[in-house]
């Protein structure tokens, strides 16, 4: 009986630890394909948010209730409170600076301007990555 | 110094003391004792300021509004997921404005932080009465202007 607990606790931790990665990987991924600051931001902000917070419940699970349990609780409220914070504060830094935000329109009149006609059936919905990527550090 | 205040905030902070430190002998609890009065006298006036009135009943609404705001952060996760993972990656960014009918700092806070948690869009700037968010594409903006999330914290912090 408690080996089928434990057991189950371990299958929950691993999957709460699992699924935790899975965020984290898909707004590191976010991070490095979107295409300018703005929306690197949505990408750290949330996914950071949600994927430490499935981690330490896994951790939680594992350990049971003990003092450490709740010192990670603590630490799941504070992520909570200071991840969209800090999001925030970063994000006003870069709007006070002046940064603008890229715009799908911006990019495709500006590429007709400029008469770059390498890839002009290019300029619709169908952008790759690494163009939007590039188009946006150019700002 | 207002007595009371400065009882409240002592318990909390030794109660916070003693689930951190996990040690009950006498030094630690000593120390706890010692830096709890230090840190309570230093701070009792900004833990309750004393000018807000049904501090309990927005307490527990708040608590109320937790799950939903969680159930909102996992959603707002699948939707970035989907957005960075998919191959033509369907974002449209755009900054938009809207005035909002919040008074209290609190009030402003939590909506600021719930529009950033939710998905889609990410608080940059609040200038006087107007919010600036940056929205990924143009859903999550028009769900964002419909306004339910601004009438909820406004019935958290009854403000309605």
């Amino acid at each position: 009986m408690s080996d089928t607990i434990i057991n189950l606790t371990n299958v929950i931790t691993i999957l709460l630890l699992l699924v935790g990665a899975f965020f984290m990987l898909a707004g590191t991924i976010g991070f490095v394909r979107f295409p300018d600051f703005y929306s690197r931001m949505h990408a750290t902000g949330k996914c950071d948010t949600l994927g430490e917070g499935l981690m330490l419940v896994g951790l939680i699970v594992y350990g049971g209730a003990t003092f450490v349990s709740v010192k990670i609780l603590f630490l799941i409220m504070f992520i909570l409170l200071a991840n969209p914070t800090s999001t925030h504060a970063i994000a006003k830094a870069a709007y006070d600076v002046g940064l603008e935000p890229w715009r799908k329109l911006d990019d495709r009149v500006e590429w007709m301007n400029t008469g770059d006609t390498g890839n002009t059936s290019n300029t619709g919905n169908t952008d790759d990555g690494g163009d939007d990527q590039d188009g946006g550090e150019e700002r | 110094m207002n007595i009371k205040h400065f009882i409240a905030t002592y318990i909390i902070v030794f109660a916070f003391w003693i689930l951190l430190s996990a040690h009950f002998d006498t030094f630690h609890v000593g120390s706890g004792i010692v830096c709890s009065s230090i840190v309570a006298y230093a701070s009792h006036d900004l833990l309750f300021t004393g000018t807000g009135n049904h501090t309990l009943t927005k307490i527990v609404r708040f608590i109320a509004y937790l799950p939903w705001l969680i159930y909102q952060i996992v959603l707002a996760n699948i939707d970035v997921a989907k957005r960075a993972l998919s191959p033509r990656m369907p974002i449209d960014p755009q900054v938009v404005t809207f005035k909002t009918i919040l008074r209290s700092d609190v009030a402003r806070t939590a909506l600021a932080n719930s529009i950033t948690l939710t998905p889609g869009t990410v608080t940059i700037d609040i200038v006087d009465d107007v919010f600036y968010v940056h929205a990924i594409a143009k859903e999550p903006a028009d769900d964002l202007l419909e306004g339910a999330m601004e009438r909820r914290i406004a019935h958290i912090f009854m403000e309605d």
